[in-house]
């Protein structure tokens, strides 16, 4: 019984050390980017020569940083709502009425995986270019609906495992026979039900929107500077800067993240 | 008095018959159960009652009025679902609440028909436990808490005991007797469980192939089966075809016989039919204990034959092998004519 105990013990500081080296890898970078951001100097010695604010000073006044966030902003929370209007609607009504489509939703949200950025991006341009009557060439929301399809998957993926738990064709049909209607059963039973993997849809798709550089940089560019793309154009300048840049960008995400859990948590506990 | 009646129902899915020629009449206040094998049909049929699925031909009537177009939600019905069903985001409390808080009814009322049901059903602790924290016996009590709650005219319940355990089975089966006497609801009942059909029917409809074989009350399908198929799927009868009869009981006979095993008795030393009724040899293959029935598999001139004597607590089981000879009462003979 000892030895089982002890051995138990073991297991649990082993557990926990391989958790602490991760998190200690994932966090390493993070903190030092950030500190490099606030180095006066930082070469050639294992900490930084002295702290200093004029990094941040100087990114804070350059206003191609506020214009960077917001766009980020805009794209990613416009990504985020036009994912979450096209996809949960579809994937609910595959999955509780057309089992037929359902298997053509699986193909289609891997689809644009399977397809090179170069080759897409050059589509959409052509799609939006005005050959089909649409010009979005130029504004933000090519890229926006660049990301919608990517994002897709986001939330087919969790929101399908979640589903195949649950018995939504009786769920259904105890509301019809109770004389409630299915819109409500979805609306109030199916949907809070699936709360945990419209989370994970709603934070990826985020992440998705507000990380990403291939499609900002072909579909935009210059027009529209979004973080990843200040990024970039920092990249061949100071390092100081960048990493504030960075730093931002990591600290929005984390922001962002924390407030979209926070908010479907609270509904969830509502429902 | 006549609640529920079937007129000539059917339904078929493409070139598959599901059920034809389904005519059956519940009186208010009666539980009927549909008792079949997996695959019969029963459950469409439950469905159709329901509304969830279109006959193809026939007519639904329900308290007098012809409900075979109506909706679901006008047939004033509750439902136990096989999986239950439960809204798994609410609690059992808001489970129950849910159809009346949309049908805007008086909180007031909610209240006290919520609080009465699960208190009828024992679950008042457990009212603010979501479903997946209950055990399979409270969710069934659950369900069925929720299709009584609307106070419906009738209650549907699709094998609702199935997955549960056989302890469990058995005290919830008595739950619902309880129930509908103290409800008096009309209700349908879907089974495969033979034994569940018999303790909780009023009336019992033994369906196979889609077709009912014969519909009657609990004894007069355990005691008079009408047809082979009926014998064989409810009280486990030893089915006797004439040529068995000839060779084995040295009959001769028009007709096959069914016979129950309790029915069935050894001639030595306490015969139960020995005597004034045909009797044969046979040797005892196996001896299983059933609780209190001990059931002896046996074989006579090839012939397979079930007999089940009581298991008292003085009683020495005769061995495997053991030659024996056994008869049958003859008033204890069902014959089959088809």
């Amino acid at each position: 019984m000892a030895d089982r105990f002890s051995a138990m013990e073991r297991r649990s500081v082993l557990d926990r050390l391989v958790i602490g080296v991760v998190v200690i890898l994932q966090v390493l970078p993070v903190l030092a980017v950030s500190l490099n951001g606030i180095a006066v100097e930082w070469s050639g010695s294992v900490l930084p020569e002295g702290l200093t604010m004029r990094w941040i000073d100087q990114m804070v006044a350059d206003p191609r940083f506020f214009e960077s966030i917001e766009h980020s902003l805009v794209i990613s929370i416009a990504t985020l709502a036009l994912s979450a209007v096209v996809a949960i609607p579809a994937v609910l009504v595959a999955h509780c009425y057309l089992p037929v489509l359902d298997r053509w939703l699986a193909a289609l949200v891997v689809l644009p995986y399977a397809v090179p950025s170069i080759v897409l991006a050059v589509g959409l341009l052509r799609l939006y270019a005005g050959n089909y009557g649409v010009v979005l060439t130029g504004t933000p929301w090519i890229l926006i609906f660049g990301y919608v399809p990517l994002g897709a998957s986001f939330y087919y993926v969790p929101m399908k495992s979640n589903l195949r738990g649950l018995p939504v064709t009786e769920i259904l049909e105890a509301g019809r026979v109770a004389g409630i209607g299915d819109a409500t059963i979805l609306r109030r039973v199916i949907l809070p039900s699936v709360a945990p993997a419209l989370v994970v849809g709603f934070v990826m798709n985020f992440a998705l929107a507000i990380s990403e550089f291939v499609y900002a940089n072909l579909l935009v560019g210059g027009f529209y500077p979004t973080l990843q793309i200040l990024m970039n154009v920092l990249d061949s300048g100071s390092g100081h800067l960048l990493s504030v840049l960075i730093a931002a960008y990591f600290i929005i995400v984390w922001a962002a993240t924390s407030i979209l859990i926070a908010v479907t948590s609270r509904r969830r506990g509502v429902a | 008095m006549t609640f529920i009646r079937l007129e000539k129902l059917s339904k078929a899915y493409g070139d598959k018959a599901i059920f034809g020629d389904i005519d059956l009449v519940i009186a208010r206040g009666q539980i009927c159960v549909l008792v079949g094998p997996s695959g019969c049909g029963k459950t469409t049929l439950l469905r159709t009652v329901a509304g969830l699925t279109a006959p193809d031909q026939g007519r639904i009537f329900i308290d007098g009025e012809d409900m075979t177009e109506a909706p679901p939600r006008r047939r004033d019905i509750g439902m136990v679902f096989q999986q239950y069903a439960l809204f798994p985001n609410l609690t059992v409390e808001q489970n129950l609440a849910f159809a009346l808080e949309h049908h805007k009814r008086p909180k007031a009322e909610v209240k006290r028909r919520v609080g009465a049901m699960m208190e009828l059903v024992g679950l008042t602790e457990k009212a603010r436990a979501r479903p997946h924290v209950l055990s399979g016996g409270q969710k069934q009590r659950v369900a069925l808490a929720r299709a009584l709650v609307t106070e419906p005219k009738l209650l549907l319940l699709d094998e609702p005991m199935s997955a549960l355990d056989a302890q469990i089975r058995k005290r919830l089966r008595e739950e619902l007797k309880r129930l509908q006497k103290e409800l008096g609801f009309t209700g349908l009942f879907v089974t495969h469980d033979q034994e569940e059909a018999l303790v909780i029917g009023d009336r019992i409809a033994v369906m196979q192939e889609g077709r009912f074989q014969q519909v009657g009350t609990p004894l007069e399908i355990y005691n008079a089966p009408a047809s082979r198929a009926v014998a064989r799927f409810i009280g486990d009868f030893n089915v006797l075809e004439p040529a068995d009869i000839q060779r084995v009981f040295g009959r001769a006979s028009d007709c096959a016989w069914a016979v129950h095993p309790e029915a069935l008795g050894f001639a030595e030393p306490a015969p139960a039919g020995a005597g004034n009724g045909p009797g044969a040899n046979a040797r005892i293959t196996a001896v299983r204990l059933l609780g209190s029935i001990l059931r002896y598999e046996l074989e006579a001139d090839g012939l397979s034959l079930k007999l089940d004597a009581l298991n008292r607590p003085d009683a020495v089981p005769l061995p495997e092998g053991a030659m024996v000879a056994v008869g049958v009462a003859e008033q204890n003979i069902r014959k089959l004519r088809s």
